[in-house]
């Protein structure tokens, strides 16, 4: 062994085992916002972020349907007891009556909650409007149930703020606990302690809620027949782990037992089949521990994608094994094969290398790991394979089909014609395309499914969570400010509300500015007038004024008592609006207002015009544009992949003419994938885009083989031999990842499969009478 | 013919009802029969944090099965609505309500025994109420106690007297000692 072949030997060893050492550490996550990506905008980015991590994401929106009310209610009841004993959630509300907690906080505070609390309220004339009021609700038939607050609060600020909440609230109580659509579903909304995005916690507490549902069916009458459904943040993120998980575990296996086959079948060496493989593992290792180097992270995903690496990267071993002949060995075929080897990888890399500017995580993880793997297996195959190859290996057995293989190569330029009439169709079909070209959705990219998604929606909007479309959002530096200016937009949409709304929901409601619970203490007379205004208030009403001495006993206390803080309001469900609500981010407050059912978009931009950090934002415009600049960079990323592989080739060629040949058939296989994936109408992802970016990035390989290969004779039938074998390998591995129900996995792997194959026929078609 | 034979059925109905011997069940189905009722009436609260009771009068008005309007005139006009499962109405501040019965159980415990006394719907007064009755067809007590355990404690009883189809007095027992008293006073027809 030379020291040359030695050295080699030792770096790859090395190498080998360094990437080991890193991937044992490197930690990896299943979580899906690394292909949501990183936004542009703080407000955008706040968004983004709660959607991650937010008290929104910590939510588990639970259902029961299928028996009648009163089944489901009981069944509700016991799970519901179960879960608020068990460790993993914070909040269980199932409707049963607002909790002691929120009674306590709002009847406590309600002189600093109420903004009926004014001066005039407090006077002789409004102390005795009030409490003409309390007179008329005592004489009403639901006397037994509110008289009790008549005494301690007759200004009636308990009730307007109850009623208040309420309003925006609107449940739907039948037999005791909270149901929709007509007592047909009742539900439950849970709390996780955990954050959304841990998924094992969330995992955790999805799992008590089955047991808990398991146990209550149990031992409900008729609960046999209730069905479960939960939904949430945390609730996909643990079904688009397992999904994924399968999906990749499963359809990895398949591409790879079938490569293993394919090529066991042609090589007929379990031993070449391992080399095969050397340069694909190696690869795939360092890809993964550059991955883990550079973001300090790996996704699953990445890893999802280390099968159609296989796909590409077992090329390389393919071209040397099955071009190599008895008489040059690897060695010589290696010298032959090389430059072309070379420039395809080069090709490929900078391809690849488009990604690397994603802003989406998911795909510069993408770019780095096969740029990386794809290196790696180049020089193991260049250096490395042609020691392990045994000396007598004298290529691989003629494949009893080349003759004819090759054959057909050679007669398929005159199918030239055809090639123009289907490029011809495509473009007609591209364009009489319906519609747009484009999937509009954001929705479209998430990994969960659509069935899931309404699913969601529809227990949303049974739980009256806002259909969040249109949303007030007030930024500024410190709690303090961003309350007032939450107060400042509510009072300017009040008066809007029932005309270019139909209602809205605001922190400041929850917990108001220290301002303005100053103000409510000021206004407040001190308790030797508030007892004036009283005794004259009471003039001609037939109360016993002693009644009302709890109400002077608790103004005097709220007039003295310091301000609400957020501590105030812990262990309550008012706390979970709040906190959705009122948000910090690295010292940045964020104040959001939900509003319903708006008709006049345009007159609330105007009432909130004059107030500075505050805005509308419209999401589905926010979204609908958020998508279109994905859309924008990945085609933008596409055509820069594309035009710096033409440069490349341009500039090792040093001649338009064999640049054309090889970019030719490229372009029009690239149009015909486009015209298959819109086939019927239907529309493109910006996955597909990044996959048409694959397409070149690996089916230029195939037209440099083409295009410098000798289609002559024995060698001829050798290449086009492993050109198959190579592409068959590549159209497994993405095809097997199209089966996927995940977006991401859908949309390149069918792409790459599609396009790479019509690569293969496209190059043999045109290369060949080019290069003569 | 065949109507004719529905003829023979409705009169053989109305006349086992009058044959048989009377109770809750013929009482019940005899005010199940009425169409429309409406009344006058005057209503007494006592209540411990008032010095004095406090008078209100006005109209109550029924019409089968399920509506109930009660009409305040003095001391101040007002007036609540229970149609099926809503009730609705102003409450003393000027704002408006409509609540569902079925989203309150508890309103729907205060509300239901005039309505579904007057509708002779015994399977609702069933489910908000234990249901005694003494007296004859001409001077009848309807005693109604709540079920439901948080209504009791703020309920004892709902007491209705009454004679033939006409509801003549209605009491509410609250728990903690304060009543109301309503006197009716049908409107001929």
């Amino acid at each position: 062994m030379t020291r040359g072949r030695r050295a080699a030997l030792l770096v790859w060893l090395l190498g080998l085992m360094l990437s080991i050492g890193i991937i044992l550490r490197v930690p990896f996550t299943t979580d899906m916002s690394a292909f949501l990506p990183r936004s542009p905008e703080p407000t955008q980015q706040v968004l983004v972020d709660q959607l991650r991590d937010g008290v929104a994401s910590r939510l588990i929106l639970v259902a029961f349907e299928g028996a009648p009310t009163p089944t489901l209610a009981a069944v509700s009841r016991q799970v519901a007891d179960t879960l608020r004993a068990a460790p993993d959630f914070n909040l269980i509300d199932n409707g049963t009556g607002v909790s002691q907690a929120d009674q306590d906080y709002i009847w406590k505070n309600r002189y600093l909650l109420s903004d009926g609390v004014t001066p005039e309220r407090f006077t002789a004339a409004g102390l005795h409007q009030a409490l003409e009021a309390d007179l008329q609700l005592l004489t009403s038939g639901m006397a037994p149930l509110l008289k009790g607050s008549i005494g301690p609060d007759p200004t009636g600020e308990t009730l307007a703020f109850v009623r208040r909440m309420a309003g925006e609230a609107q449940r739907q109580i039948r037999d005791g606990v909270w149901t929709a659509k007509e007592g047909t579903r009742a539900l439950l909304l849970a709390q996780t302690k955990a954050l959304g995005f841990d998924i094992d916690a969330q995992e955790h507490a999805l799992n008590t809620i089955d047991q808990a549902f398991a146990a209550a069916q149990g031992t409900v009458e008729g609960g046999k027949t209730v069905r479960l459904i939960a939904t949430g943040p945390g609730i996909f993120g643990v079904k688009t782990r397992g999904q994924m998980k399968h999906d990749v575990t499963l359809y990895s296996t398949i591409a790879s037992l079938t490569i293993v086959l394919l090529l066991l079948a042609v090589y007929r060496s379990p031993r070449m089949l391992v080399l095969t493989l050397v340069p694909v593992v190696s690869g795939a290792l360092a890809g993964v521990a550059a991955v883990g180097l550079w973001f300090g992270f790996v996704h699953g995903i990445t890893i999802g994608f280390g099968v159609t690496l296989i796909g590409e990267a077992v090329d390389y071993a393919i071209y040397l094994f099955a071009q190599s002949d008895a008489a040059s060995g690897p060695e010589g075929t290696l010298k032959r094969i090389w430059p072309t080897l070379r420039l395809g990888v080069l090709v490929s890399i900078c391809g690849f290398a488009a990604m690397l500017f994603s802003s989406f995580v998911g795909f510069a993880q993408l770019g780095v790991f096969t740029i990386v793997g794809l290196a790696v297996a180049v020089a193991v195959t260049r250096w490395v394979l042609p020691i392990l190859v045994p000396r007598n290996f004298a290529g691989l057995r003629d494949a009893g089909f080349a003759p004819a293989l090759l054959r057909l190569v050679r007669a398929a330029p005159k199918l030239r014609p055809a090639l123009f009439v289907v490029v011809l169709a495509a473009l007609v079909l591209i364009g009489l395309h319906p519609g747009s070209m484009w999937q509009d959705e954001l929705s479209s990219m998430s990994p969960v499914s659509a069935a899931d998604q309404q699913i969601d929606r529809d227990l949303r909007h049974d739980v009256g969570a806002p259909d969040v479309r249109a949303i007030v959002v007030a930024e500024a530096k410190d709690r303090e400010t961003v309350l007032r200016l939450s107060e400042q937009a509510s009072a300017a949409l009040r008066p809007l509300v029932g005309q270019a709304l139909s209602g809205f929901d605001a922190p400041d409601r929850y917990l108001p500015s220290d301002r303005i619970q100053a103000q409510r203490q000021a206004a407040i007379p001190d308790r030797a007038t508030l007892a004036a205004n009283l005794t004259a208030a009471l003039d001609g009403l037939p109360f016993r004024p002693e009644v009302f001495q709890p109400f002077l006993d608790a103004a005097a206390a709220a007039k003295a008592s310091d301000a609400l803080t957020r501590a105030a309001l812990d262990g309550t469900a008012v706390s979970l609006k709040l906190d959705a609500l009122l948000v910090e981010r690295q010292g940045q407050w964020v104040a959001l207002l939900p509003l319903r059912d708006v008709t006049d978009a345009g007159r609330i931009g105007t009432a909130l015009a004059d107030l500075p950090g505050v805005r509308l934002l419209d999401l589905k415009t926010e979204s609908d544009r958020l998508l279109l600049r994905y859309r924008q960079e990945a085609l933008t990323l596409a055509l820069a992949g594309s035009g710096v592989i033409a440069l490349l080739l341009l500039v090792s060629f040093r001649a338009i003419g064999p640049t054309l040949t090889v970019l030719a058939p490229l372009a029009l296989a690239v149009v015909i994938t486009l015209a298959i994936l819109t086939l019927g109408g239907r529309q493109l992802s910006i996955f597909n885009l990044f996959g048409l970016l694959l397409v070149i990035a690996v089916g230029s390989n195939y037209c440099l083989f083409f295009q410098r290969g000798r289609l002559k004779g024995a060698e001829g039938e050798r290449t086009v031999t492993s050109l198959l074998l190579a592409n068959i390998c590549t159209v497994v591995g993405f095809g097997a990842l199209s089966l996927s129900r995940i977006p991401v996995l859908t949309g390149i792997g069918g792409t790459v499969a599609i396009g790479t194959a019509l690569s293969l026929v496209a190059a043999a078609i045109l290369t060949r009478s080019a290069a003569s | 013919m065949r109507g004719a034979a529905l003829v023979l059925l409705l009169l053989s109905g109305t006349a086992s009802a009058a044959d048989a011997p009377w109770g809750l069940g013929v009482l019940m189905s005899q005010l199940h029969a009425v169409q429309h009722a409406s009344a006058h009436f005057t209503e007494r609260k006592y209540a411990a944090i008032l010095t004095q009771p406090i008078e209100s009068t006005g109209t109550l008005s029924y019409t089968a099965p399920g509506s109930l309007e009660k009409r305040t005139v003095t001391p101040k006009p007002e007036s609540i609505v229970l149609r099926d499962d809503r009730l609705s109405g102003t409450q003393a501040d000027g704002e408006p309500f409509d609540v569902r019965l079925s989203d309150h159980p508890e309103i729907g415990a205060l509300v239901e025994g005039v309505r579904s006394t007057m509708a002779g719907d015994q399977t609702t007064l069933g489910r908000y109420y234990t249901i005694a009755l003494e007296g004859d067809r001409d001077d009848w007590h309807l005693s109604l106690t709540p079920l439901d355990r948080a209504v009791r404690d703020r309920v004892d009883a709902i007491r209705i007297d009454g004679s033939g189809t006409q509801l003549r007095h209605i009491q509410v027992h609250e728990h903690d000692g304060d009543r109301s008293e309503m006197i009716v006073t049908p409107d001929q027809p």
